[in-house]
């Protein structure tokens, strides 16, 4: 048990994190959660926020995840070497993650600024055109994002191991 | 004359030459593609994988939703969803994908079912436009270099159809990445899902995993927020998932036809160049010949004039 379980976070084009891990604390759609080793099975859907994991070498590590899913198997080893002969893998997939230290400071505030602008700036309804609504709501989006983005990376230096 | 023939084919041998030189640096340009193309859908699997994972789990999960997993038996609005690339040069890569989706619109239409195409790729718009057939949707500039926004863009067309119960099946034509020298154009479901717990044949690629693990768990899993709920959240992200896949996936078979069908027309090229010299040669040599038989001719004829 000491080893912690087996955590892969996983997006579309990239493995970002692929070690043994004693804790991950996200949020799904029903609140903020905990999975340790041994966490009953569980299938949720996680809402875009910011992820911690504590490996179990090593500081703790924040993403930025923009939404994704979790998957946490428990289920009889099959090579039965844990203790309590259960084995837990955990998968976090995400469509959009990236690493705290990995996200473009400068990048991420000039997107916020372009999008809060692009929202701001948008005319008044014109109502019979559907464009500016899906534009407006993709902006929206990427306002979203810049600021999730920025929540990671500002927060970072302030965390001492 | 036969000098008018040597020159001629002196033309041709360099303009043979110089095409040679472009199909050859095509070749080169596609073969570092596949590279690229392969390492992307290597780098893809883990998320294709685990995603395959928690639809199979949300599937087992309980009766959740008959409008998104399995397959209806009687669709009257289709969807299909032809994947092919921008450019030509890549032997028969476009149109066997473009011919077996004709022939899916076809065999729908036989029993009487709506058609639509979205279609991905320059040359599809070409192909349809030509022979007349609407084309719904298309996207174009994703096939060299996919990226997960262009397979959002291309699902997030789907699902709105589906969504809104403007179609009630959604196929994709596409060609699988089977190894380099191997490439198949496959046809399959998109939407609803189809059932993961079923005959795992279809899909093709099963999470090796997988089925141990719901044995031997016993069937109890939670879910956050209940199946139902979380299903309707899952589909469309699985849906993007599966049309980033397919689109990694035709982009490494584009490169590897591209780059077959280079290789074979450097070796045309080639050996043009050796036919055409043949003749060359043999051209120049009759032209020699010729002149030394009017000279020996000439000299002969003046010999005979002056002893005369």
């Amino acid at each position: 048990m000491a080893d912690g379980f087996a955590l892969e976070v996983v997006t579309p084009d990239r493995l970002i994190v692929d070690a043994p891990a004693a804790a991950l604390v996200l949020r799904t759609t029903e609140g903020e959660m905990t999975v340790l080793d041994g966490h009953t099975s569980l299938v949720a859907a996680v809402v875009p926020g910011i992820v911690r994991v504590d490996p179990v070498e090593g500081e703790p590590v924040r993403l930025a995840v923009h939404g994704g899913f979790l998957q946490v198997d428990t289920s009889p080893a099959d090579r039965g070497d844990g203790p309590a002969g259960l084995a837990t893998r955990v998968t976090l997939l995400a469509g959009i993650a990236e690493l705290a230290d990995e996200i473009d400071v400068e990048r991420a505030r000039r997107a916020r600024e372009a999008a809060a602008e692009h929202i701001g700036g948008g005319h008044p309804d014109r109502s019979d055109d559907e464009k500016p609504s899906v534009d407006e709501e993709a902006a929206a989006g990427e306002l979203a994002r810049a600021e999730l983005r920025l929540e990671a990376a500002g927060a970072t230096p302030a965390q001492p191991g | 004359m036969a000098g008018g023939t040597e020159r001629a084919l002196r033309r041709r041998i360099r303009s043979v030459q110089s095409t040679k030189k472009i199909t050859r640096a095509f070749e080169l340009i596609a073969a570092s593609q596949i590279v690229r193309a392969q390492n992307r859908i290597a780098a893809n699997r883990p998320f294709r994988q685990g995603m395959a994972r928690i639809v199979l789990e949300a599937a087992e999960g309980g009766p959740g939703a008959e409008k998104l997993i399995g397959t209806p038996e009687d669709p009257k609005q289709v969807a299909i969803v032809a994947i092919v690339g921008d450019r030509g040069l890549s032997g028969p890569y476009n149109s066997s994908v473009l011919r077996a989706t004709e022939s899916l619109v076809i065999e729908h239409r036989r029993r009487d079912a709506d058609v639509r195409l979205v279609t991905v790729g320059r040359k599809a718009v070409a192909y349809f436009r030509f022979r007349g057939r609407d084309v719904t949707e298309s996207f174009i500039g994703m096939s060299d270099r996919p990226s997960f926004a262009d397979a959002r863009r291309v699902a997030a067309e789907l699902w709105h159809r589906f969504d809104a119960d403007e179609v009630d099946l959604v196929q994709l034509v596409s060609t699988r990445y089977l190894s380099a020298g191997r490439q198949n154009v496959e046809t399959v479901q998109l939407l609803p899902l189809p059932d993961p717990t079923g005959a795992k044949g279809a899909e093709g690629e099963t999470p090796e995993r997988a089925p141990t693990d719901a044995e031997a768990r016993g069937g109890y899993t939670e879910f956050e927020p209940d199946v139902e709920t979380l299903v309707a959240i899952l589909m469309p992200r699985a849906l993007e998932s599966e049309v980033f896949s397919a689109l990694l996936e035709a982009s490494a078979s584009e490169h590897a036809a591209r780059q077959r069908a280079m290789a074979a027309a450097t070796e045309n090229a080639d050996e043009l160049v050796q036919l055409l010299s043949r003749t060359m040669n043999r051209a120049r040599q009759d032209a020699i010949t010729n002149e030394i038989m009017e000279i020996v001719g000439g000299a002969e004829a003046l010999r005979t004039a002056k002893g005369a």
